[in-house]
C-alpha cells in the first residue's frame, strides 16, 4: 500500500531541520525592514550615527546569517526530495515486477515508464519545494501580520480586508482557469495521435499522394488546441494585474489612513515606510501560497497515479505453503484438464474446455489461425495467467500450488517476439543459469543454430547486445533467444512460433538437434507451419477459440477438416 | 555565442507570421514599465506630507492618492494588456511552430523520416515546441522588461540622488554575476541528470516492454538491482543538480538585502546632512527593489532559456532538413502501362554500405514479378526506389520510357496500388478508409470496389456497414478483413502497377488462401511487385527475382530456377524438405 508518509518519516530529521532553518531565514528576511524603519524613525530622527552603524551592522549580519541558514536548509530539501522520489522509484519498479500479466495488460508500457519517471519527479518537485517554501508563506503572512500590529493595531486592519479579498480573487481565477488545463492534455494528445499516425503510415500518406489532408487534419487538431490555450490565457492573464490593484489601493489606504494617525501622533513616518514593505510581503506570501496550490493539484494527480500502481496486486494467489520438488529427478508431464480461459474483461473465451496429457519427452504441436488461442495456451503453463476454469498440473500437481519461481525454472520459453537486452551476448545467454558454464552455452547455441553466426563474432560470447538487438538481424535473434532458453536443459521447452523468421532448412535443423540433444525435454511448438509440427506426437487444432481436434499428423490429415486446409495451403504443389 | 544568435535569428523568421503579436506586447510592456515605476515616486511624495503629529499636509496628500489611484488602474491595465498580448503571441507562435513542424515531415525525403525515430520527432512536436516558445518569450519579455526597468530606473535614481544611486547601480549586477557562476557549475549535473533520466527510461521502456521473458526466465531480482544501481546515480547527480540550482535565490535575496540596508544607511547618512528627505528614501528603498527584480529574474531563468535554445536548436535540426527536391517545373508522367526498365542502377543507403549494384532489368506490362531473398537483401529498397521514396544513387527507372526522376512525384506515385505488411487504417469509417484515394468516389463506385475485393460480405456484416467507424488501431476489424480493405482501396483507383509488400505476412495461411482470390483478380492485366518469404506465394509469377546482399543472383520463372538447382531452390526444397523423423 502507498503512503507517501511513509516516505517521508525516515526523513523527519532533515524536513524538520529544512523547515527550521527555512523558518529562520525568512525571519530575518522579516526583520530587515523592521530594523531599517528603526534607522529612519530613531536613527535619523535623533540624529544618532552610532545608533544608525549599529543597526546597519546588524541587519547586516543577520542576512549574512541567513545565508547559511539557507543553504542548510536548501541541502536537507535537495537531500529529502531526491531521497523520497528515489525510494518510491526503487519500491515501484519492485512492485511493478510483482505483476502478473494480466496487469500489465491492464496498464500499458508507456504509462508504467510515466509514471515511474515523471509523475515520481512531480512528487520529488512537489517535496522540495514544500519544504523550501510552505514555512515561508504562513511566516511571511503571520510575522508580517504580528510587526504591523505591534507598530499600528488600527492601520492593520486595512490588511484584513485586504487578504481575504485577495485570497478570492486568486481562488476564482484558478478555479475557472483549472478545468481549462485538464481539457489542453486531451487536445494535445489529439494532436500527437495524428502526428503518431501520419509518422506510422508515412509511406501510404505519399504513395496516395495525402499529404496536403493529413496537413488538414493536423491544422485542425492543432487549431483546437491554440483555440483552448487562448481561452486559458483570457482567463490566467488577468490575475497579476488585478492583485496589483488591490494591492496599490490597499497601500493608499494606508497612506490615507496612517496619515490621520500621524498627524495624531499615534504613527510615525517610518513606521509607515514599514508597514508598505510588510504589505508587500504579505502579497509575496500569497503568490507563493498560489503556486503551491498549483503545484499541489498536479501532485495530487501524480499521487493517484503511482498509488494507483501500487495498489493493483497481483491477482495471482501464491500458494500457502508451496509444492517444492527436487530439480535434480524431476519430470516434464503437462496435463490440462478441462481448462477454458478468457482475458480481463472479454467475454469470449479464448480457450474453451481443453484437455490433453503430455508425458517427459512428448512433443506437443500447437496450430491454428490468428487470434485462434494457440498462444494462450502455453501461456497458462509457466502461470503467466490463471485459467478460468479447469486445471493446468505439471508432473500431477496444479500449477498454483508451485512457488512460480520454482515452476519456471523447470521451463524454457521461447516468446513470440524476440527480445534480447543491452548487454553482452554472454550475459543475456545467463538469463535461465547465471553460473552456466561457457560451455553449456556453446552447446545452447549449436542447438539453436546460431554458433555459426556468434563464432564470426570477434568478440565471441563477449559481444555487445545493442538495445532490443538491434545489432542482430530477425533471425539471428531468433536464434539467440532460442539457444538462451536451452541453457540449463529446462524439463519442459515452449517455443511459440519462434521459428517464423528462419529458412526451412534452418527451422529443420534446429527441430532435429532438439530432438537429439533433449529426448528428456517435454516440447511444446506453436506455429503456423504444418511442416515445422507434423512429426509432433500430438497435434492441437485450434479455431478461434475452440479445440477442433487432438491427433498426431497422419490421423489429422485423414479425419481433420481445418487441419487439411491448413496444410494444404501451404504444401499443395504447383497451383496454378 | 554565434550559434545563439543564429538560433534566435532562426526564431524569428520562422515565426515572422506572429511578429505583430510581439511587437504590440512588448509595445505595452515599455508602457506598463514606465507606469509602475512612477507609481513609487508618487508615494515617496506622499510619505513627505506625513512629517509628524500636526504635520501633516492633508489636502496634497489627498490630491496625491487621487492622482495614484488613476495611475494605479493604467497601470493595471497596460500590465493587463501586456500580459494577454504577450501569451497570446506566445501560442500562435507555438502553434506556428507545429504547423510548419508537420508540414515539413511532410516535405522530406523519406529516408529522413525512416532514419530519425519516431518518439523523436513527435516528443519535438509536442515538448520542445512548448520549451522553445515558453523560455524564449519568457526570456525576451524578461530581458526586455529589464533592461526598460534599469535604464528608467536608473534615469530616476540619479535624478533624485547620485551617490545611493551610484551604490544600487554598481552592487546589485553582483548577484547575476554569483548566479552565472552556479548556472555554470550545475551545467554539468543538469545535463548529467537529463542523461540518467534518460537512461533510467529506457531501462524501464526495455524491461516493462519484456516482463513476460523477464518473469519467464525469474530475472526480475536482477533486474530491480540493475535499476538500483541507474536510481542510485540519478539521486546523486539529480540532488547535487537540485541543490545548485537552489542556492541561487537565497544569494540573490542577500545580496538585495545587502543593497537595501546600505540604500538605508547611506541615505539616512545624507538625510542628516540635509541632502534628501525621508520621503526619498523610502523611494530609493523601493527602487533598491525593482532594480534588483530584473536581475533576479534572469538568473532564476537562465536555465529555462538554456532550454529554450537546446529545444529550438533540435526543432531547427528538423525545420532546415533538406526537402525532396523540387518537381514544379517538372512535368506529370504521361500515360502508363506497365512497362518499366531499370538500366545501370546503384543505391546505397550510406556510402560505406551497397545494396543495390548495376542492376538491370526490363520488365513488360501485365508481368507478374517476384522478389525473393533472406532479410536486408534490398527487396523493400527496390519498391522504394521504383515508387520514388528514395532516390537512386546512380542508373535511372524508365516507365514506358520517360525516367522517373524527371516527372512530378505524385504522378508518378498515383501509378501504383500498394499493400504493405502494416495495412493502414485510420480512425474513420469503412467508405472513407477505401475511398482514401478517391475521396469524392461516389458510393456505388465503392461498393463495387469492395465487391471486387470480396470484402462486401463481411463489411455489410458489420453493425453499421459501411458507415461502421474503425476504431484507433484498427481493433475493431481482423487483420484478414483489414488487408481486404487495403486491396478494395486499390481496386478504386486501378491502378496500372500494383506492388505487395509482404501483404499477407501478418496473415495465417488459411486466411491468406482465402483473400489469395481477391489479390489475384486484381493483379490481372497489371505489372504486380510480389515481396514475399512463403515461397508458396509466388510460384506462379512471370520472372522471380531471387536476390542476395542487394543483387540480383537468379532470375526465372519458378521452374527454370528448381531445374537450376542454385539458391532459390535450395530455399524452396527446404521449405517442403522431408522433416519426419
Amino acid at each position: 500500500m502507498f503512503s507517501l508518509n511513509k516516505y517521508l518519516r525516515s526523513y523527519w530529521l532533515k524536513i524538520t531541520l529544512g523547515l527550521i532553518f527555512k523558518a529562520l531565514e525568512v525571519v530575518a528576511e522579516i526583520l530587515t525592514p523592521f530594523l531599517v524603519s528603526k534607522i529612519i524613525d530613531i536613527g535619523i530622527a535623533n540624529n544618532d550615527k552610532p545608533y544608525i552603524f549599529t543597526i546597519a551592522a546588524v541587519t547586516l549580519a543577520i542576512n549574512i546569517a541567513a545565508v547559511f541558514f539557507a543553504l542548510i536548509a536548501q541541502k536537507c530539501s535537495s537531500v529529502t526530495a531526491k531521497g523520497v522520489g528515489r525510494n518510491i522509484r526503487r519500491d515501484l519498479f519492485a512492485h511493478i515486477n510483482t505483476f502478473s500479466h494480466a496487469e500489465l495488460d491492464k496498464f500499458n508500457t508507456t504509462t508504467l515508464v510515466n509514471r515511474t519517471m515523471q509523475d515520481v519527479s512531480q512528487i520529488d518537485r512537489a517535496i522540495g519545494m514544500t519544504i523550501r517554501l510552505i514555512t515561508r508563506a504562513p511566516i511571511l503572512l503571520i510575522g508580517s501580520l504580528v510587526m504591523s500590529i505591534i507598530i499600528n493595531a488600527q492601520l492593520s486592519l486595512i490588511f484584513l480586508v485586504a487578504v481575504p479579498i485577495i485570497c478570492i480573487a486568486v481562488f476564482i481565477i484558478m478555479k475557472r482557469s483549472s478545468p481549462l488545463f485538464d481539457k489542453t492534455k486531451v487536445r494535445l494528445d489529439k494532436v500527437t495521435n495524428v502526428t503518431r499516425d501520419n509518422l506510422g503510415g508515412i509511406r501510404v500518406v505519399r504513395a496516395f499522394n495525402k499529404q496536403a489532408d493529413e496537413t488538414d487534419r493536423f491544422l485542425k487538431a492543432n487549431d483546437d488546441l491554440t483555440k483552448i490555450n487562448l481561452d486559458s490565457v483570457r482567463i490566467s492573464s488577468i490575475l497579476q494585474p488585478l492583485l496589483y490593484v488591490i494591492i496599490n489601493f490597499a497601500v493608499l489606504a494606508i497612506l490615507y489612513f496612517g496619515g490621520i494617525q500621524v498627524n495624531i501622533g499615534n504613527v510615525q513616518q517610518g513606521d509607515l515606510i514599514a508597514f508598505i514593505n510588510y504589505f508587500s510581503q504579505i502579497s509575496m506570501a500569497l503568490v507563493i501560497v498560489a503556486r503551491i496550490i498549483i503545484v499541489y493539484t498536479k501532485t495530487g494527480a501524480s499521487i493517484k497515479r503511482v498509488k494507483e500502481v501500487f495498489e493493483t496486486q497481483n491477482s495471482l494467489a501464491l500458494p500457502q505453503t508451496p509444492y517444492h520438488f527436487n530439480p535434480a529427478d524431476v519430470e516434464g508431464n503437462v496435463e490440462f484438464k478441462n481448462v477454458s480461459f478468457s482475458y480481463g474483461s472479454s467475454k469470449k473465451n479464448a480457450i474453451n474446455d481443453l484437455s490433453f496429457t503430455a508425458f517427459t519427452g512428448d512433443v506437443i504441436g500447437i496450430i491454428g489461425g490468428t487470434g485462434s488461442g494457440k498462444s494462450t495456451i502455453v501461456n497458462l503453463i509457466p502461470r503467466f495467467y490463471d485459467a478460468t476454469s479447469g486445471e493446468v498440473l505439471v508432473n500431477g500437481v496444479n500449477v498454483k500450488d508451485y512457488d512460480p519461481v520454482e515452476l519456471r525454472d523447470l521451463i524454457g520459453f521461447v516468446p513470440q517476439n524476440n527480445v534480447l537486452f543491452e548487454g553482452t551476448l554472454e550475459e543475456n545467454l545467463r538469463w535461465r543459469k547465471a553460473d552456466a558454464t561457457e560451455e553449456e552455452l556453446i552447446i545452447a547455441l549449436k542447438i539453436a543454430q546460431a554458433y555459426d553466426f556468434v563464432k564470426e563474432k570477434p568478440d565471441f560470447l563477449k559481444t555487445r547486445v545493442l538495445r532490443n538487438g538491434s545489432n542482430f538481424s530477425g533471425g539471428q535473434k531468433q536464434r539467440l533467444c532460442i539457444a538462451r532458453a536451452l541453457v540449463g536443459k529446462p524439463k519442459i521447452l515452449v517455443l511459440d512460433d519462434s521459428s517464423s523468421a528462419l529458412d526451412f532448412q534452418t527451422d529443420f535443423n534446429l527441430r532435429k538437434a532438439i530432438r537429439t540433444y533433449l529426448k528428456n525435454t517435454t516440447l511444446f511448438i506453436v506455429g503456423q507451419r504444418t511442416n515445422s509440427i507434423k512429426f509432433a506426437d500430438n497435434i492441437i487444432v485450434m479455431d478461434n477459440g475452440n479445440v477442433v481436434d487432438i491427433a498426431p499428423h497422419d490421423v489429422l490429415i485423414k479425419r481433420c477438416d481445418v487441419y487439411k486446409e491448413i496444410y494444404n495451403s501451404q504444401n499443395k504443389k504447383g497451383v496454378k | 555565442m554565434k550559434n545563439y544568435l543564429k538560433i534566435l535569428k532562426r526564431c524569428f523568421s520562422a515565426t515572422k507570421e506572429c511578429s505583430g503579436w510581439l511587437w504590440a506586447s512588448l509595445a505595452f510592456t515599455v508602457l506598463s514599465t514606465v507606469a509602475e515605476l512612477l507609481v513609487p515616486v508618487y508615494l515617496g511624495k506622499c510619505i513627505d506630507f506625513i512629517v509628524g503629529p500636526g504635520a501633516v499636509d492633508f489636502n496634497s496628500l489627498f490630491t496625491y492618492i487621487l492622482i495614484l489611484l488613476g495611475m494605479v488602474v493604467l497601470c493595471a491595465i497596460l500590465t493587463w494588456l501586456s500580459n494577454y498580448l504577450t501569451q497570446v503571441y506566445m501560442y500562435k507562435a507555438t502553434d506556428t511552430i507545429r504547423r510548419k513542424f508537420f508540414v515539413k515531415i511532410q516535405q522530406v525525403p523519406i529516408r529522413y523520416i525512416d532514419s530519425t525515430t519516431h518518439g523523436d520527432l513527435i516528443s519535438m512536436m509536442v515538448n520542445d515546441a512548448e520549451v522553445m516558445s515558453d523560455g524564449f518569450l519568457e526570456g525576451i519579455s524578461t530581458v526586455f522588461n529589464g533592461v526598460i526597468t534599469i535604464v528608467s530606473t536608473l534615469f530616476f535614481m540619479f535624478f533624485l540622488q547620485p551617490i545611493i544611486a551610484t551604490i544600487i547601480t554598481v552592487l546589485t549586477p553582483i548577484s547575476v554575476i554569483i548566479s552565472f557562476y552556479i548556472v555554470k557549475k550545475s551545467e554539468k549535473m543538469f545535463r548529467a541528470h537529463a542523461q540518467s533520466q534518460g537512461d533510467m527510461t529506457g531501462f524501464l521502456e526495455e524491461m516493462i516492454t519484456s516482463q513476460g521473458v523477464v518473469k519467464m526466465f525469474n530475472h526480475e531480482d536482477e533486474n530491480i538491482d540493475a535499476f538500483a544501481d541507474l536510481n542510485k546515480h540519478n539521486y546523486t547527480v539529480g540532488e547535487r543538480a537540485e541543490y545548485y540550482s537552489s542556492i541561487t535565490a537565497p544569494t540573490t535575496r542577500f545580496v538585495n538585502s545587502f543593497v537595501y540596508v546600505l540604500v538605508a544607511l547611506v541615505g539616512a547618512l545624507i538625510n542628516l546632512r540635509g541632502g534628501i528627505s525621508i520621503g526619498v528614501i523610502s523611494t530609493f528603498l523601493s527602487y533598491a527593489n525593482s532594480f534588483g527584480r530584473p536581475f533576479n529574474e534572469l538568473s532564476s531563468e537562465i536555465t529555462e532559456i538554456q532550454a529554450a535554445f537546446a529545444s529550438a536548436d533540435r526543432i531547427f535540426s528538423v525545420l532546415y532538413a533538406r526537402n525532396e527536391s523540387s518537381d514544379l517545373e517538372l512535368p506529370e508522367i504521361g500515360y502508363v502501362d506497365g512497362e518499366i526498365t531499370v538500366e545501370h542502377a546503384y543505391f546505397s543507403y550510406n556510402p560505406k554500405q551497397r545494396l543495390l549494384q548495376d542492376l538491370n532489368l526490363k520488365i513488360k506490362p501485365g508481368q507478374k514479378i517476384a522478389l525473393v531473398g533472406p532479410t536486408g537483401c534490398g527487396k523493400t529498397t527496390f519498391i522504394n526506389l521504383l515508387m520514388r521514396f528514395y532516390d537512386l544513387t546512380e542508373g535511372a527507372i524508365y516507365l514506358n520510357g520517360t525516367d522517373i526522376s524527371k516527372v512530378k512525384r505524385n504522378s508518378l506515385r498515383s501509378q501504383y496500388g500498394m499493400v504493405l505488411q502494416e495495412s493502414w487504417m485510420f480512425n474513420a469509417s469503412v467508405r472513407d478508409n477505401i475511398a482514401y484515394g478517391k475521396p469524392n468516389a461516389p458510393l456505388e463506385e465503392i461498393v463495387e470496389a469492395a465487391k471486387q475485393a470480396g470484402a462486401h460480405d463481411f463489411i455489410e456484416k458489420l453493425p453499421r456497414g459501411y458507415d461502421t467507424i474503425i476504431s484507433e488501431g484498427g481493433s475493431n476489424i481482423s487483420q484478414g478483413q483489414k488487408q481486404l480493405l487495403c486491396i478494395a482501396r486499390i481496386m478504386l483507383l486501378k491502378p496500372p502497377i500494383l506492388i505487395l509488400d509482404e501483404a499477407t505476412s501478418n496473415i495465417d495461411t488459411r486466411t491468406e488462401m482465402k483473400i489469395q482470390k481477391a489479390f489475384d483478380k486484381m493483379m490481372q492485366g497489371r505489372t504486380s511487385f510480389i515481396v514475399a518469404h512463403r515461397l508458396s506465394t509466388i510460384k506462379n509469377a512471370d520472372l522471380i527475382l531471387v536476390m542476395n546482399k542487394g543483387n540480383i543472383i537468379e532470375k526465372g520463372t519458378h521452374e527454370s530456377l528448381l531445374a537450376k538447382g542454385g539458391f532459390y531452390a535450395n530455399l524452396y526444397n527446404s521449405q517442403f524438405a522431408n522433416t519426419e523423423e
